[in-house]
């Protein structure tokens, strides 16, 4: 099967060789700025990958852990003055090298069985999450069998704080979707991570939809395939996004939304990733044209009088990686934020500055992650706001787990969380459209 | 395993890297620590190369964290026999963080703490792995910046700046990375720590920072940096203007500069660049436009609006087409679009290019240019120039592509042909890229092999096993060479007509210690400095060095004194280039005649003698003489771009040219710079001449007393005043010698505050300061009360020559025997503490002072006398000298800094060091032992 790096050595290497080395790299990565070392920043990546190419050097385990090293933030892509892709070189890199060398079980269970099944992932996770609530003896137990067997995820366990009793699959049912009375139709692609560990987020954001006078579908989506890419498992985010194009066929929407900030932008994607297939290539098209960001969905709308949110008096905003480098969004959310009345907004230092949590990176590299972690905190804390908003669930989960370990008592929640409270019922939107 | 090779593609590079010995690794990894050491195939790749394009892989990479780690590092590749480099950023253009052959790379970027910021003494001491733009933000708060601004300053290492001596697009305005380093703590290639200058600069001996810097690398690895610190600009002012002709925006350029006003920043681009640019940047520049210029000036308020409205004007006058003027920070930014956009659009419009960095003088940049688009159709290679205008650096960029390997071999023919051309035309090969290995064999255009041998020798003494940054810089060869033999034959025929034994009044007149030399011989052009030197050479004789003989005092007994070697026959001024600002002289001129040369031109070099009229150019650059503004606009060394110099072995050394931006070689001319002819004979210097400011206003108040000084200091720091010199004097300074006393804590002190700049800018600065110091000033502000001083009081005279005759009678040369003259280096903010403490010490000794103050670095000198009651006494000279020489002493286990005894009694001089210590008073002793061996020079003084 061919690898990213076979069927298109030519254009990485056009890519790769445009870096003409000027390091100025340095200055924008947060992975950089943490360990220093050249084989954390792009410079370094572009010149593994066009050593590979020009076969000076072997994509060796050493040279994969290089390429491991990556957040994905994009932030020297933005930065480059020659226009360095360094996403799409590590991608590919990592793809070659998880090719040549066997993609490990946990690995191919995850991306190819669970993703790929809503279902099954739930049952799994139930099991884990039951392992965690059990009392404390059980639980180091179960966490010295993960680091025998997956030593990579035992120190997941730490990420995840409270554990929802319900994922918002289950909570469906209960929750206001269809509105008849609506002028515009829209579907609700659910996140993975929205779904399984945020599902209160998820909830406020279909009952924001839903006040906005939307009518909201739900199908039976799969995950979009992001963290399948990112470990260079392509041809499984290429499955995955055909799965999705089928279920999302054919419902007549003006738009598909998601509130998950890597879920859009990885949705849009979907047109390049299947460029060249013959039967989904033009379907992703129209389907990738169709993803919004739920804040960029808002945003165009007439919003009506919000109101004043209780127990929240600052807040600061962060920028997903995937949102705002990704997508281009940046205003949207804080224009949001700044209209709802009674609350005062400051601006986050270095506010697009990764988090570090950048998907499983926190799980795989912790201590590089913490330390990436380490100066978004540090920007936080000097913001002195007692809430932090966000888009994305990846930041939620690290910067929730960076604040409690610093003790710092500072909430973090979704953007459409503070919106659905700050909107009125949709009863009294409907009375006060009719006042004005 | 994946590897891929296809035919299009170059062929697999095979590294050619020598093996370690064993044990290396090992301990360096068992002392810093395995996370400390790299030795991956896959991490070493990365280093080898930085953003010049050529490779040599390294057999490790160390992280240390310390000066210590670093010592040690250095003390095992000794042990080993292992080269090695530095490394910060590896953002350099020239390839000087390439490692040599087998050698290991030091990075130094966990070596990033912003140790000290020390507003007081406007500087900040750092590690060499700060970020400079990450220093420029620490100090932002204060208001002050770290000028030098690279292009690459947002990554790229202060440590590597100075070892590069990084210009940017404000040298023109402030100068090199050179101009803003103080102080530097350097671990020496054998592992040795040495300190070199101070916080305050002011030190004795040669100029050993001002070698460093600039040095690639090759001398040992700068540990910590002690960098000054300017007020930020209040605010900018940006102007685009479209020149229809190349001649017309080459002469704007001048016609501003010429009128007295120093942009920050003359960015000029040609037609081919704006072609290039202009389709895939879209900033408004005519695509069929010769020239674009982007002036900007910084400072405050209205006078920044008259300097803005004046460049304006003469655009038009020179011919422009249009100019536009920036209204707003966005406007500002849209009018830097294009010059921004060159790096996106050349590599929009070509897979890659090369930038080289050759420097004319400014007046040459129309036939450089037209030359430059000679080389480019003669090879077929398409140049765009977008460069420095200001200072005349140009950065020619040749566009071809990599895979094309007879294009790369024609861009490195032309390139080279380009940085021949700059020498030719007066400039030189690098500004600021530096030589490293891109410009190794373009050295020769610049350098006879006299001056390369030289180099090699000062490499030499401080790297004598060759490990530190070989390879690089010389031409032809890839290690620390051999240094060329003194050809011993000299043809001493002429001597004859030298007066070899001078009448007596000659030999008279030219004493030093109490020594009469045998010979006085009046050499009248370099070629005779050279055969005295080598007469003196073959003989074993010693020789000082004669100028203007007003500090020969200055300096221990000499071993052996056989002839005055006297220079006052070389006394011509070879060149005054008025529109490049540059004034080339002879040794043996008056100093003060080269100050009224400039003076006739609206120019000037803004250095206070603390000697008489008679001083020479030539001494005045060994003696390294500077007055109280040398804290504000620089020492000699920032205003000297050439020497001409007749070392020992009767060699003549040409270093240097007379361009601003000159990063060529090491920068040896420094060491003369301050030897007090031990190391050489200096027969010709050229000199950066500044425009002279439009207004000069000097204030006077009272200070109750030195201890008030930290404060003082403190509080014009945050004030954000930039005066230009700072004078303190006590009020023994205008009495008689004879009738000083004892000074009490608060006897109250004159301050001399002088500001110099635009005429606005002068009253900001005397309101702000009369404003802050209402509370300090007892009598109130302003120059009525200075006059009351002492005996001066009578005499109704202009402030600056009241001021300056104090100074000089301060350090008249024809005092009583029992006199002596201190010169105390200590940083601005400890000058008070340290004129209280010798106060103290004198009134213990029985002696009186007299102090002045250079408060802007902190220089204080102490003029000792015999306390009133004392004087009179039968315990005569000897007790005097006894006194001064116990003072020293006591002093001297006190001080921060250097105390130099620039005038003391003769019986004593054996005793005390005059020089006492000093840092890096080692190293001037190895250069000496290697470059004058036999003693011929000066022997003994130093």
């Amino acid at each position: 099967m061919a690898t990213e790096l076979d069927a298109h050595q030519e254009f990485l290497y056009e890519i790769v060789q445009k870096c003409n080395r000027c390091g100025y790299c340095q200055e924008v990565c947060p992975l950089y700025n943490v360990t220093g070392l050249e084989r954390s920043v792009a410079r370094g990546h572009a010149y593994h990958l066009r050593g590979i190419i020009e076969g000076r050097m072997h994509l060796s385990t050493d040279v994969a852990r290089a390429f491991s090293e990556c957040l994905l933030c994009k932030a020297c892509v933005g930065n480059c003055l020659a226009g360095v892709d360094t996403e799409k070189i590590v991608v590919a890199a990592r793809e070659a090298y998880w090719t040549q060398r066997g993609r490990p079980l946990v690995q191919r269970i995850i991306f190819r069985h669970l993703l790929t099944s809503p279902k099954k992932m739930m049952y799994v996770l139930r099991l884990a999450y039951w392992v965690k609530s059990l009392r404390f003896f059980r639980l180091r137990m179960a966490d010295r069998l993960l680091q025998a067997f997956l030593p990579a995820l035992a120190h997941a366990g730490g990420f995840f704080n409270h554990l929802p009793k319900k994922f918002l699959v289950e909570r469906l049912s209960d929750l206001p979707l269809h509105n008849p009375a609506a002028t515009h139709r829209v579907a609700y692609f659910v996140g993975c991570a929205m779904n399984f560990v945020f599902p209160d987020a998820a909830e406020a954001t279909l009952r924001v939809l839903h006040k906005l006078g939307y009518d909201v579908e739900v199908v039976n989506n799969v995950c979009c395939g992001l963290p399948a890419y990112s470990n260079g498992d392509i041809d499984s985010a290429r499955n995955l996004a055909r799965l999705n194009l089928a279920v999302f066929a054919n419902l007549g929407v003006e738009a598909i939304v998601t509130e998950c900030a890597s879920c859009s932008s990885f949705l849009k994607e979907y047109q390049r990733l299947l460029k060249d297939d013959p039967i989904y290539g033009s379907v992703a098209q129209a389907f990738s044209a169709k993803i919004k960001d739920t804040s960029e969905l808002i945003a165009r709308q007439p919003m009506p009088r919000l109101e004043a949110v209780a127990d929240t008096l600052a807040v600061t905003y962060h920028d997903p990686c995937h949102l705002h480098r990704y997508q281009k969004i940046r205003e949207e959310p804080r224009s949001l934020l700044q209209a709802i009345p009674g609350l005062l907004y400051k601006e986050l230092p270095e506010a697009g500055w990764c988090c570090g949590g950048a998907g499983s990176f926190n799980i795989t590299h912790p201590e590089e992650s913490a330390g990436v972690l380490a100066r978004k905190m540090a920007n936080v804390a000097k913001t002195g706001t007692d809430t932090l908003v966000t888009s994305c669930p990846g930041c939620m989960i690290q910067l929730e787990y960076g604040i409690r370990l610093r003790g710092l008592g500072i909430k973090v929640v979704h953007l459409n969380q503070l919106l659905d409270r700050a909107l009125p019922a949709q009863d009294q939107i409907e009375r006060g459209d009719a006042k004005c | 395993m994946l590897t891929r090779s296809r035919g299009k593609y170059p062929a697999p590079y095979t590294t050619v890297s020598g093996c370690l010995p064993a044990g290396f690794v090992e301990q360096l990894t068992k002392h810093l620590g395995p996370e400390k050491v790299l030795t991956q195939p896959s991490d070493l790749m990365l280093y080898e190369s930085d953003a010049y394009d050529y490779k040599e892989r390294p057999v490790a990479v160390v992280f240390p964290e310390s000066t210590e780690q670093v010592a040690f590092v250095l003390r095992i590749a000794n042990e080993f026999g292992v080269p090695f480099v530095a490394r910060g950023a590896g953002t350099g253009l020239s390839g000087g963080a390439i490692p040599p052959p087998g050698g290991i790379v030091i990075t130094l970027t966990r070596m990033n703490h912003i140790i000290e910021v020390d507003i007081e003494n406007r500087c900040a001491v750092v590690e060499p792995g700060v970020v400079n733009l990450v220093l420029n933000r620490a100090v932002a708060p204060y208001g002050y910046i770290f000028a030098p601004d690279p292009s690459s300053q947002k990554v790229s290492t202060i440590g590597g700046n100075t070892a590069e001596n990084a210009g940017g697009p404000h040298c023109l305005k402030y100068g090199v990375t050179a101009d803003h380093i103080l102080r530097m703590q350097v671990v020496l290639p054998d592992g040795d720590t040495v300190e070199v200058s101070g916080k305050n600069p002011g030190v004795p001996g040669c100029d050993l920072a001002g070698l460093l810097c600039g040095s690639e690398g090759m001398l040992g690895i700068i540990t910590r940096l002690t960098v000054r610190l300017i007020p930020a600009p209040d605010g900018v002012r940006t102007m685009l203007a479209i020149f229809r002709t190349i001649e017309a925006a080459a002469a704007t350029v001048s016609a501003i500069i010429a009128a007295g006003i120093t942009p920050a920043t003359v960015e000029m681009m040609d037609n081919l660049a704006i072609q290039a640019i202009e389709p895939v940047v879209k900033a408004g520049y005519p695509m069929d436009a010769a020239a674009v210029l982007l002036i900007e000036v910084d400072g405050r308020g209205e006078s920044l609006e008259r300097q803005a409205k004046q460049i304006v004007r003469i655009c038009f006058d020179k011919g422009a087409a249009s100019v536009e003027t920036a209204r707003s920070e966005a406007e500002r930014d849209r009018l830097w679009t294009g010059r921004r956009g060159m790096g996106s659009a050349i590599t929009a419009i070509s897979p890659n290019y090369a930038n080289f960095d050759g420097v004319v003088p400014r007046n040459q940049i129309v036939e450089a240019l037209r030359r430059i688009s000679q080389i480019g159709q003669k090879y077929g290679i398409r140049i765009l120039n977008s460069f420095h205008a200001g200072d005349g650096n140009l950065h020619p960029t040749l566009l071809f592509d990599a895979t094309k390997s007879e294009q790369v071999e024609r861009v490195h023919r032309a390139g080279l042909e380009i940085l021949k051309i700059c020498v030719e035309l007066g400039g030189s090969i690098t500004g600021e890229h530096g030589v490293g290995i891109e410009k190794k064999d373009a050295m020769s255009f610049m350098f006879r092999d006299t001056e390369l041998a030289f180099m090699r020798k000062v490499k030499d003494v401080f790297d004598p096993k060759a490990l530190c940054n070989v390879g690089k810089m010389f031409p032809g060869d890839a290690g620390g060479g051999e240094v060329q033999p003194i050809s011993g034959e000299f043809h001493a025929s002429r001597s004859g007509e030298w007066p070899l034994n001078a009448p007596a009044r000659e030999t008279a007149a030219h004493v030093v210690d109490n020594l009469t030399p045998k010979y006085v011989v009046h050499a009248a052009c370099p070629q005779d400095v050279a055969d005295v030197i080598t007469e003196a050479s073959r003989s074993g004789e010693g020789l000082i060095p004669w100028g203007g003989g007003t500090k020969v005092h200055v300096g221990n007994i000499p071993s052996t004194y056989d002839a005055a070697l006297c220079l006052d026959r070389l006394d011509r001024v070879l060149e005054y280039d008025v529109e490049n600002q540059t004034l080339t002289v002879e040794a043996g001129a008056r100093f003060a005649d080269v100050l009224e040369i400039a003076a006739g031109q609206g120019q000037r070099l803004p250095i206070t003698l603390t000697t008489d009229m008679a001083a020479t150019v030539g001494g005045v650059v060994a003696t390294n003489d500077y007055g109280p503004e040398a804290g504000h606009h620089g020492y000699l060394r920032n205003f000297i771009l050439g020497l001409e110099v007749v070392l020992p072995t009767g060699e003549i050394l040409s270093l240097g040219g007379k361009v601003v931006k000159n990063v060529a070689g090491l920068n040896v001319s420094r060491l003369f710079i301050g030897s007090y002819g031990t190391f050489g004979v200096i027969t010709k210097a050229t000199f950066r001449l500044v425009p002279r400011p439009e207004k000069t206003l000097i204030l006077g108040f009272w200070l109750d007393g030195f201890q008030n000084v930290a404060n003082f200091m403190a509080t014009l720091a945050a004030t954000r005043v930039d005066p230009s010199s700072v004078e303190l004097f006590d009020s023994n300074v205008p009495g008689k010698i004879t009738s000083m006393r004892p000074l009490k804590v608060h006897d109250p002190v004159l301050v001399v505050v002088r500001l110099e700049g635009f005429e606005e800018e002068v009253s900001w600065q005397q309101k702000e300061i009369e404003r802050s110091f209402r509370t300090l000033i007892p009598t109130g502000g302003g120059y009525p009360e200075v006059v009351d001083l002492a005996d001066l009081s009578a005499q109704q005279m202009d402030p600056q020559q009241m001021v300056s005759k104090m100074r000089a009678h301060f350090f008249a040369a024809d005092g009583p025997e029992d006199m002596a003259l201190l010169k105390i280096v200590t940083p601005s903010t400890r000058s008070g503490f340290m004129v209280s403490a010798s106060r103290r010490l004198a009134q213990n000794y029985g002696l009186a002072a007299a102090v002045i103050v250079y408060a802007l670095d902190g220089t204080i000198f102490l003029r000792l006398s015999r306390a009133p009651g004392q004087y009179n006494s039968n315990t005569g000279q000897r007790a005097f000298a006894k006194s001064v020489a116990s003072f020293i002493r006591d002093l001297r286990a006190v001080s921060p800094g250097p105390i130099v005894a620039l005038r003391v009694p003769l019986d004593i001089k054996s005793d005390i060091d005059v020089w006492g210590d000093y840092p890096g008073k080692r190293l001037v002793h190895r250069l000496k032992a290697a470059i004058d061996p036999k003693g011929i020079l000066a022997p003994g003084r130093m």
